[in-house]
């Protein structure tokens, strides 16, 4: 249960993200072609080796501590998401605000 | 509270340190155990030394280990009167084989001039397998647990037989031996035209040639007389056989200036037409020629790198040329030759056909159409022209007239559209990592190493015991739940202040007067 709720909220986190962020990808892909290559880069290195290799160091612990240790990153995750995207949504907010139409 | 901080510093402390030294340890244990223990990647065959009975070719077959067996009586295609036999070498290198182990091998062999409708099986005696290090040579068992029977309807058929070997307690100090498998006879042919054209073992790393993966297994041949074949990638071996063109012995299109050295060499030394034939880049299994024979029949033949040779009606046993593994070799009644045309597969095939069908006259061997490399040589009555050449694996597909389209420039870079979402698959690192991260114990494959290394999953609760890991458990478990509470109060001050900051930020710092 606790599990399932975890996803869900990684889920949610991970759609509110990517569309808050997709004027500024855009921006990125399109202006700064080479930059988005390094990051790009850098991305499927941590992908590549830092994930697995970190990953298998953790299966070493011991079921408990694992247990643990999952829901401790699991919710540093999702309250460092949650900020992220509080706030980008007052950022967002605030531009909305100075905005005149007439 | 300070003293609680303390201590789980402490305890995390020394649970690094033990960790980081079994790593270091484990590490070090893995490595030596990679070198240490034989591994069945070391096993190769190098296939193909072998193939058709030709008794002269067969003699020089440094693991005959049962010659009478090899008695064939096959002395050229014609009269062959079926005993057919063939052996397949396999070369180890490691140091230790302590433990008994049992190989499979699928074994191919590549048959031609079958008699259609013909069935083939191999006789009772089945197969011998010997070991051989230094100087002796150990038997080991052998055994056939399937083969194909068909009937072949085709001149060019393949025949598959699944071989098991067992190789027990040799020595520990053996580097770079050779197992070598030797098939009797062949059955079931009598009176036939079936000629073994080339033997090798299908599930073997032979067959993922010209890729690295070769580099890091092929290492070495047990073959004493065979000493420059080591390595052999043939990575520039591209057949430009096809891009010649003869007409009437003129050579009409010549587009390829790597072959211009071989082309009309005329060669009273015997060096330059061995330097010729090594620079003509020709796929070393696919010398297929023709021969310009002055005073007979133009014959026509084919041998391949490692000595066998097929075809040819008018081919005189004494008159063929031999290849060992490093030497090729005209035999010194070939001087009647005066040319030597290498020609695709496909046109040798042609050829093939043609004259079992009696039907040769209507081909000429300067046959517009047809393309080949001709190197003149002369060869003195007595002589011996020993050619060196590269050893070259054999291709299981035969790739002769692949040419490379030189019409693109090797430059050549399309455009590509690259979609991607830098900033965002950024920010989700931390996600991505959460998710990927398992539950269970697992294991790691190094990914730059191609996953060929992998270190297994460790259940320290193994080598601890499970009352100690217990105990461990428990600390870390409080430890981090000390951690957790302490960061779950820290969160709360924080929204606590955030929610202020809040309420300043919409309503300002006075609140609202509304």
């Amino acid at each position: 249960m606790g599990q399932a709720l975890i996803e869900v909220f990684l889920g949610v986190a991970t759609s509110l993200v990517s569309v808050i962020l997709i004027p500024i990808d855009l921006i990125f892909s399109s202006l700064f072609p080479n930059l988005t290559s390094y990051i790009n880069n850098f991305n499927n290195v941590l992908t590549t080796y830092v994930t697995p290799i970190s990953g298998y160091f953790i299966s070493m612990l011991p079921p408990i501590s694992r247990s643990l240790f999952f829901v401790y990153i699991d919710f540093l995750v999702l309250l460092g998401t949650a900020l992220l995207t509080y706030r980008a949504i007052i950022l967002v907010f605030k531009i909305i605000n100075k905005i005149k139409f007439w | 509270m300070s003293f609680i901080n303390e201590f789980f510093k402490s305890v995390f402390r020394t649970l690094g340190r033990i960790l980081a030294y079994a790593l270091i340890g484990f590490i070090i244990f893995l490595f030596a155990q990679k070198y240490v223990k034989a591994n069945d990647e070391y096993w190769l065959s190098i296939p193909n030394y072998n193939g058709n009975s030709y008794s002269d070719y067969v003699n020089n077959f440094p693991y005959t280990f049962n010659e009478n067996a090899l008695g064939s009586t096959c002395t050229s295609i014609s009269n062959c009167t079926g005993l057919q036999s063939t052996s397949i070498r396999l070369t180890y290198v490691g140091s230790d084989i302590l433990k008994t182990y049992m190989y499979d091998l699928l074994v191919q062999f590549d048959l031609e001039y079958i008699m259609l409708g013909s069935t083939l099986v191999f006789n009772e005696q089945g197969i011998t397998c010997s070991f051989r290090y230094s100087d002796e040579i150990i038997p080991c068992g052998a055994r056939i647990i399937y083969e194909q029977v068909q009937p072949y309807n085709t001149y060019f058929d393949k025949y598959v037989v699944h071989v098991q070997i067992n190789i027990t307690n040799v020595s520990p100090s053996i580097n770079r031996s050779g197992i070598a498998i030797h098939i009797p006879q062949l059955s079931g042919l009598s009176n036939t035209n079936a000629l073994v054209r080339y033997t090798y073992t299908i599930n073997d790393p032979i067959f993922r040639q010209n890729t690295k993966d070769n580099t890091d297994v092929i290492t070495g041949n047990a073959n004493a007389n065979a000493q420059n074949i080591i390595n052999a990638q043939n990575e520039n071996t591209q057949n430009i056989i096809s891009s010649q063109s003869y007409l009437n012995g003129q050579l009409i299109d010549n587009n390829n200036s790597n072959t211009q050295n071989i082309i009309d060499n005329q060669n009273s030394n015997t060096q330059d037409t061995i330097d010729a034939i090594n620079n003509a880049n020709i796929k070393c299994d696919d010398y297929n020629f023709v021969f310009n024979n002055s005073s007979n029949n133009t014959t026509f033949g084919r041998f391949d790198s490692s000595g066998n040779i097929s075809s040819s009606i008018n081919f005189k046993i004494t008159d063929y040329i031999r290849l060992s593994e490093n030497d090729y070799i005209l035999s010194k009644n070939y001087n009647v030759a005066n040319a030597l045309y290498f020609c695709t597969y496909d046109y040798y095939k042609t050829l093939i056909n043609c004259y079992n069908f009696n039907n040769l006259d209507s081909y000429t061997l300067n046959n517009e159409n047809a393309s080949f490399v001709r190197i003149n040589f002369r060869v003195n009555s007595g002589d011996t022209t020993n050619f060196s050449g590269q050893y070259c694996y054999p291709y299981q597909e035969r790739t002769n007239d692949i040419l490379t389209d030189t019409s693109l420039p090797s430059n050549l870079n399309l455009p590509s559209v690259n979609f991607s979402n830098p900033i965002s698959s950024l920010f989700l690192l931390p996600i991505t990592f959460i998710q990927s991260l398992s539950s269970t114990c697992s294991s790691y494959s190094v990914p730059f190493l191609g996953g060929s290394f992998s270190f297994p999953c460790i259940n320290l609760g193994n080598y601890l015991g499970t009352t100690l890991w217990g105990i461990i458990d428990l600390f870390i478990t409080f430890g981090m739940i000390y951690s957790v509470a302490r960061l779950f109060r820290k969160v709360y001050l924080s929204f606590t202040s955030l929610n202020e900051k809040v309420v300043n930020e919409f309503y300002g710092s006075g609140g609202s007067d509304d």
